[in-house]
């Protein structure tokens, strides 16, 4: 009997740390703050896979996501209209933030498409936006290893003799795909935190004033 | 003799009144064709997104509104800068984005469409030049019943107008 009541109070006790481990997580998110964009993850998830180099053609490991905050978008620099709609919208958050809150901040744009972005053609056209924005690049799988972080869903697709052809995440593009292929993403931009730590996502319609508020709380902490 | 002249100068003067007058008949049906083109479609607030050097794509917008009792269909569209035009619905599943073509784009009778930047766009393909903020795109539609009808796009670096 003294057994099973002792057996009942360390289940009950460890319950109790459990939702209170859980609680304490969640409060080191997000803390006090509330959000107007920002969608916190529940649990943060520490950022890995990265094993990519920027439009300079330096190598870019998980170090490069510690120490600042990081705002992420990943796209393509052929797409005509979303892309460059969000580009110029960090671009704006961005400038729009003192010179010690930029200095807390990286800028990221992560191709999903290395055939055609080149690091030449990405130094070019984030410079367009802002020469403070970093792009990643590197092969498809080492992308899609990276993209996997943020359970990002992509593919690219063509038309070829009338029938759709998609080329999934993490696949190069066959030789005889014509020039003109699209790529299919997920619009969310990213946060990570001052460890690397994957920390929630502004889902689309993005507004520069709301991930400017949420922002600025955060580079308060 | 005088009556000779006489009738000369009036056959002159016969002349030159049905020149007025075909001059007349042709600035007429010319205007009237002009403005038959100008009426198809509405078009508002045109104009082009500044891309990036070296980018060969660019997204046009504005607003359409066929404001004639007739159903009018787009069934080709170009654009003085590139070699190929086409209108683009982005589709949204969730946080998914693709781009749609659409092809014979139809405006029933008091309709508009509105291309606005992350929805809808007038895709500008393979331009022959890099455009530089403040060039102006001539864009060409042409109609199911055989008209046209072109307009005038400038190049901007954002959305004219209040933003957010």
């Amino acid at each position: 009997m003294k057994s099973v009541f002792k057996q009942s109070l360390i289940l009950l006790f460890g319950g109790f740390a459990l939702v209170l481990g859980f609680w304490m997580a969640n409060k080191h998110l997000a803390g006090d703050i509330k959000f107007v964009a920002l969608e916190p993850l529940p649990q943060t998830i520490k950022v890995h896979e990265v094993d990519l180099q920027n439009q300079l053609g330096q190598k870019v490991n998980a170090n490069f996501f510690e120490g600042r905050w990081s705002l992420l978008y990943f796209g393509f620099t052929s797409c005509p209209d979303l892309c460059p709609m969000e580009l110029q919208q960090l671009a704006r958050v961005y400038h729009q933030l003192n010179i010690r809150e930029q200095q807390l901040l990286n800028l990221v744009f992560v191709t999903l498409d290395p055939e055609r972005d080149t690091a030449d053609k990405m130094k070019g056209y984030l410079a367009f936006f802002d020469p403070h924005f970093v792009g990643l690049r590197g092969s498809n799988r080492q992308i899609d290893s990276f993209a996997k972080n943020f359970s990002l869903y992509y593919q690219r697709e063509y038309l070829a003799d009338g029938t759709l052809i998609k080329v999934p995440a993490g696949f190069d593009m066959p030789q005889n795909a014509p020039i003109d292929y699209q790529v299919e993403h997920g619009s969310r931009i990213y946060l990570i935190g001052r460890q690397g730590e994957f920390m929630g996502s502004f889902p689309p319609p993005h507004s520069v004033d709301s991930i400017l508020s949420d922002l600025r709380q955060l580079l308060k902490k | 003799m005088m009556r000779q002249i006489n009738k000369t100068r009036a056959i002159n003067a016969i002349t030159r009144q049905w020149r007025l007058l075909a001059v007349a008949c042709s600035a007429f049906i010319a205007l009237s064709v002009n403005t038959v083109l100008a009426q198809t479609l509405d078009v508002e607030g045109a104009w082009v997104r500044l891309a990036p050097p070296g980018m060969s794509n660019y997204a046009a917008y504005m607003q359409l509104e066929n404001r004639s009792h007739q159903l009018v269909t787009i069934v080709a569209v170009s654009a003085d800068c590139c070699a190929m035009a086409m209108f683009h619905r982005n589709i949204k599943m969730d946080d998914m984005v693709n781009m749609e073509q659409i092809s014979n784009l139809q405006l029933a009778p008091g309709a508009n469409f509105i291309l606005k930047p992350g929805e809808a766009h007038l895709m500008l393909m393979h331009s022959r030049k890099n455009l530089l903020e403040g060039d102006k795109v001539e864009i060409h539609f042409e109609f199911a019943d055989g008209s046209a009808q072109s307009l005038v796009a400038p190049v901007l670096r954002q959305e004219p107008g209040p933003r957010d």
